[in-house]
């Protein structure tokens, strides 16, 4: 992984006499697929390059997102693994956005993509872009904390079939395939299958297994990019909302389709549109003697059995057009989105009187986006950008409307030392599932700053940052009522890092991070405050190696004491000739990674949410 | 559902004119290295300047803006040398003379003896490959600096 400040800047325009070999390094640079979908001006940005995912035998999401700084991946009681800001332990992750290409994958009524895409294979991934901060708003997005963009590689430059089949020492597997080539020379697709088990660790009766079944088609003909995809998941809901955290029984199954279309028009291929389908079918079952607490319909209603059956679909269009001048670009979008979410519930209370819900609601969301980018000399660059976002409702939810702002400034200064500026305002949609629980919930509006130094030396980099965010009506999960809540207060931190890049050889890096997130009252005690990363990247004759080491600081959660925890990854790979190479992964391994706190009606149980595993992969490309 | 078709509808409509000319999406520092590796290779293996090239399945217009050195010819029994990228008929039905060619895929390398070597894409890095024995019947030889590309055998 690395943080990049300009690519453009690596590619040198010298090519006249160049011997074939450099010619042919510069070849791969240029056509690397980072150079041409990096967005420096959306925010402070971490790359995972195809090198990096390899080595690191990263095969799903989660082995990426764990590495974040300012962030935590941790397993909800439904076993789901999410992805959130540090300092909160939120049941409905809202605010991360994770695309596929262009093409981005939520819930409609959760807004949330974790509940199915937790585990998504990255086989087929070229690269993976993580903006953090909320200054990513051209993408086509919604509000975003975080957008995590999954770049499929580009199957003109593959012209191979892959296989991996991955074994844990459990009954965990995962089995990828993909046929990815050019037909001729504007006609190119990727196929690609993937199955996969995840037997993770249970506790007593309580289980968080998963199984999920991974389709993707993508063509390219000429401008013309079509892709489809099919996930679907079959997995235990370990805790559920069981009152007691022992769940008697539950099951989840859920899959998520889409079929996008994107093109670019006009002869400089300015204008970029794009049509997509979702549809999202959910089932979840619960049974619980001792109760379980329900968000929907009321939160005082127990059951003991619950059945939710939902139904979500969402028509959208993105449209988007990019001006041009010598040193200024002027990008003009707009953003049209008609979803539908029904849910069906039958929940059987304790005194085995049936009680059936349903509900459907409908929602257009539209958006306009006017953002420009200036180069005022060959030092100074800025960017600012206004988008007017609107939700229309049905009658008994309110609409949403309001405009969301951002600015970036980046000054290069001598001696390879840059600063940049990012700041704005936005505010955070409410979700269905939010408003159907808390009807009174109000939307959270944010603002930030902040400022980045970074000094370039021949073989390393560093970067210190510093930031400051307000929250007003921030939303949150509360754990003991079950209810999303508006905070009273302002909530306000400061949050600081440190980047360290250093080359120790031609194939060999260290990556270090350190942060820490300084809240103005200690109201949040969900998660730590602090963390530090260590990433060492090598190649050794015929052996690729990678040692990660994530460390989060423990916390007192309700006179809980969480330990801190260390997440000591190692992975070694082995490349028997061009085309097959065998490799060996351990994940936690000190078995010291960070544990969660859970609510129960008379108890706090903690779990770790990243088991510690080994294992075996066979990966070969013909 | 009918939502659905007037999108997609909408939307066929809307680029059905755009897509049959246009090229696929890359960078035009991908496409100018591209362009001087060809010019490079080809001025290396004919030895000569300009190198009068014929062009199969790739933009003419690319060596144009950016090769000094080539020479875009129409006819291709002019030429000195074949940059293809496709194997179509144009190429058994034009080439009475046979003249040395580059490939851009692999598989014309293989299918074409004419082809002396490759460029081309895999697993998401370039390549570059000649073949002993066909620059022998050429009687091409080529610097010491493309020991590294030169194999004895097709795959």
């Amino acid at each position: 992984m690395k943080k990049i400040f300009t690519l453009l800047g690596l590619v040198s325009t010298s090519l006249a006499d160049e011997s074939i070999s450099a010619l042919l390094e510069k070849y791969e640079q240029a056509g690397r697929l980072e150079y041409k979908t990096v967005q420096e001006g959306e925010g402070h940005v971490i790359l995972f390059s195809k090198e990096d995912l390899e080595r690191m035998q990263a095969y799903t999401l989660k082995d990426v997102l764990k590495t974040i700084k300012f962030y935590h991946v941790y397993s909800d009681r439904y076993g789901r693994y999410l992805f959130n800001y540090s300092l909160l332990f939120s049941q409905n992750v809202t605010t991360v956005r994770l695309f596929i290409n262009d093409h981005e994958v939520s819930a409609v009524s959760t807004r949330t993509p974790f509940s199915i895409w937790d585990n998504i294979p990255l086989d087929n991934i070229d690269h993976i872009e993580i903006y953090l901060g909320e200054s990513a708003i051209k993408f086509g997005n919604e509000y975003a904390s975080v957008l995590i963009k999954l770049y499929t590689k580009d199957p003109s430059k593959e012209n191979v079939i892959y296989t991996r089949i991955s074994k844990d020492l459990k009954s965990g597997y995962g089995f990828s395939i993909y046929d990815a080539r050019e037909v001729r020379s504007n006609l190119s697709y990727m196929l690609m299958f993937n199955i996969s088990k995840f037997d993770r660790k249970s506790f007593d009766s309580l289980s968080r297994d998963a199984q999920i079944h991974y389709g993707y088609l993508h063509i390219d003909y000429s401008n013309l990019h079509l892709e489809a995809s099919y996930i679907s998941k079959d997995s235990d809901i370990f805790l559920g909302s069981a009152l007691d955290n022992r769940l008697d029984d539950g099951n989840f199954e859920g899959n998520h389709k889409y079929i996008s279309l994107t093109t670019r028009l006009l002869e400089d291929k300015s204008l970029k549109l794009t049509v997509s389908f979702d549809e999202i079918k959910t089932y979840t079952y619960e049974k619980d003697q001792n109760g379980l607490l329900s968000c929907i319909p009321n939160p005082s209603i127990i059951f003991q059995t619950a059945k939710v059956k939902t139904l979500e679909n969402s028509s959208n269009i993105f449209i988007q057009k990019e001006y041009t001048f010598d040193n200024n670009k002027l990008l003009i979008s707009g953003i049209y989105k008609n979803r539908r979410y029904e849910l069906k519930k039958e929940g059987i209370l304790i005194n085995t009187i049936p009680l059936y819900t349903k509900g459907k609601a409908d929602e257009e969301y539209f958006s306009l986006l006017m953002q420009g980018e200036s180069k005022i000399n060959k030092n100074i660059f800025f960017v600012a950008g206004i988008r007017y976002d609107n939700y229309q409702r049905p009658s008994n939810f309110e609409d949403i409307q309001g405009f969301m702002i951002k600015g970036e400034f980046v000054h290069k200064l001598p001696k390879n030392i840059y600063y940049k500026i990012f700041g704005g305002s936005f505010f955070v949609p409410t979700a269905f599932i939010e408003v159907a629980n808390n009807p009174n919930l109000q939307v959270q509006k944010n603002k930030f700053i902040t400022v980045e130094l970074e000094k370039k030396y021949k073989k390393s980099d560093i970067i210190l940052a510093v930031g400051h965010t307000s929250i007003k009506d921030g939303i949150y999960f509360n754990p003991w009522t079950l209810k999303f809540q508006n905070l009273q207060e302002e909530l306000s931190f400061t949050f600081y890092s440190i980047y360290a890049k250093l080359k120790i050889s031609k194939t060999g890096k260290i990556l270090l991070d350190i942060f820490k997130i300084d809240p103005n009252k200690d109201i949040l005690p969900f998660s730590s405050k602090e963390g530090a990363g260590l990433h060492v990247f090598e190649k050794i004759g015929k052996f690729d190696t990678y040692i990660g080491i994530i460390y989060r600081d423990g916390y007192l959660f309700d006179n809980i004491e969480i330990d801190d925890g260390i997440d000591l990854t190692v992975a070694v790979k082995y490349r028997l000739n061009d085309k097959i190479n065998i490799g060996i992964k351990g994940e936690n391994l000190l078995n010291k990674a960070l544990k969660v706190p859970y609510v129960g009606i008379s108890q706090i149980d903690t779990y770790p949410s990243i088991d510690r595993k080994i294992y075996i992969t066979l990966v070969s490309s013909f | 559902m009918n939502r659905h078709i007037i999108f997609v509808f909408l939307f066929v409509l809307n680029i059905c004119n755009n897509i049959v000319k246009a090229e696929p999406l890359r960078s035009e520092q991908e496409i100018k290295i591209e362009v001087k590796i060809l010019e490079k290779i080809s001025v290396d293996i004919v030895k000569k300047n300009p190198v009068k090239v014929y062009v199969i399945g790739y933009n003419k217009n690319y060596l144009k803006k950016y090769a000094k050195k080539l020479l875009v010819v129409e006819n291709c029994n002019e030429a000195d040398i074949i940059i293809a990228k496709e194997n179509n008929e144009q190429l058994k039905n034009t080439c009475k003379k046979k003249i040395p060619g580059i490939a851009l895929n692999y598989l014309l390398l293989k299918e074409n003896p004419n082809f002396i070597g490759a460029l081309f894409w895999y697993k998401g890095r370039p390549n570059l490959v000649f073949i002993s024995f066909r620059l022998e019947k050429f009687k091409i030889k080529l610097p010491k600096s493309y020991g590294r590309y030169i194999e004895e055998k097709i795959w």
